[in-house]
């Protein structure tokens, strides 16, 4: 008795039907009808999977911000850490000339009463001028009337006992002031 | 004639907003911050008690910074340098983009002398002298 079964096609695409004829039992050393194809291929390695287009368009591959946010902390720990917030100011000290500012007292003192040029002598917290010594505190108002008189320089000496900061403060006020010149005159080395 | 949208969209999750795009523009700002009011100093240059002013307007601090310490030896950008290194270095030509000036740290307890011998070392350079002071808004006036 001949028997029937279902067998694959070679290509897996579907399944064929009585194309083989098994031979009775007791005979089953012989195959009767066509041979068998080759060991067909697996069905998952041959049948392409279905793909349906996306409406929506391909998906963009997203933009890794990680890395970019680690630049960014290490940045602004670098300038959280280099820099200073304190807050500075100027005060224009010039291109003084030696020979004009030795000079200048000699030329001063001959000229003696101009009322356009102030001869002052800065010392610790204090500005003496001829007689009168003037505290810092209340230069700005000197300086002040000084302007409304016609100022328009003034010969800054030092003392020693003048620091960098009665001379800032001396320049602050005439800076201020608006006054036209200031020749800011050491004493003489040696 | 309707439009009618793909059931396949409803699949994919809505994309949330990344909170990294964020987090970058927050830091962005700070350096940006950073970068327009801070001035960069080196260690020792903090070191030094600046004269005080008060009706001063506010500057940047740029190159090249020359500081005088308390014991009168002088720095130029950070580098311990003799009063001829420092008038050399500056007889360059400045940087392009950069003043043609030099900027003075000096300790405000600095004696006036010192501060004027600074000076006239900084003549044969042709730069501009500044004093670098402290601008003190609490101080009376």
């Amino acid at each position: 008795m001949a028997a029937s079964i279902p067998r694959r096609r070679a290509d897996g695409e579907g399944v064929l039907s009585g194309d083989l004829t098994l031979p009775p039992s007791g005979d089953q050393g012989t195959i009767v009808g066509a041979p068998l194809p080759e060991a067909p291929p697996p069905l998952a390695r041959s049948i392409e999977p279905v793909r349906i287009p996306d409406p929506r368009g391909p998906r963009r591959a997203a933009f890794a911000l990680t890395p970019l946010a680690d630049v960014m902390f290490q940045l602004l720990i670098f300038f959280m850490l280099s820099s200073s917030l304190a807050p500075y100011a100027l005060i224009p000290l010039g291109a003084p000339s030696a020979p004009q500012s030795t000079n200048a007292p000699a030329e001063a003192s001959q000229g003696g009463g101009s009322a356009s040029r102030v001869i002052w002598h800065v010392s610790a917290g204090e500005v003496r001028s001829g007689e009168a010594t003037l505290p810092l505190a209340s230069l700005r108002d000197v300086v002040d009337a000084l302007k409304a008189e016609g100022l328009e320089e003034i010969l800054l000496f030092t003392t020693p006992m003048a620091t960098t900061q009665d001379v800032a403060t001396v320049l602050e006020v005439v800076q201020v002031a608006n006054v036209a010149r200031v020749r800011l005159i050491g004493r003489p080395k040696g | 004639m309707s439009i009618t949208t793909s059931p396949l969209s409803d699949q994919r999750p809505p994309r949330r907003p990344d909170f990294g795009l964020a987090q970058v523009n927050i830091v962005l700002l700070l350096v940006l911050f950073f970068l327009v009011v801070g001035t960069i100093v080196e260690t020792d240059e903090l070191s030094v008690d600046l004269s005080k002013t008060e009706d001063l307007p506010l500057e940047r601090l740029p190159r090249p910074l020359l500081l005088i310490a308390p014991d009168g030896t002088w720095a130029l950008d950070g580098q311990a340098m003799s009063a001829a290194e420092v008038a050399e270095a500056l007889s360059a030509p400045a940087a392009e983009g950069q003043p043609n000036a030099v900027y003075i740290l000096a300790p405000q307890d600095l004696p006036a002398d010192s501060l004027i011998a600074a000076m006239e070392a900084l003549v044969p350079t042709g730069r501009a002298v500044s004093l670098v002071t402290l601008k003190d808004k609490g101080a009376a006036p």
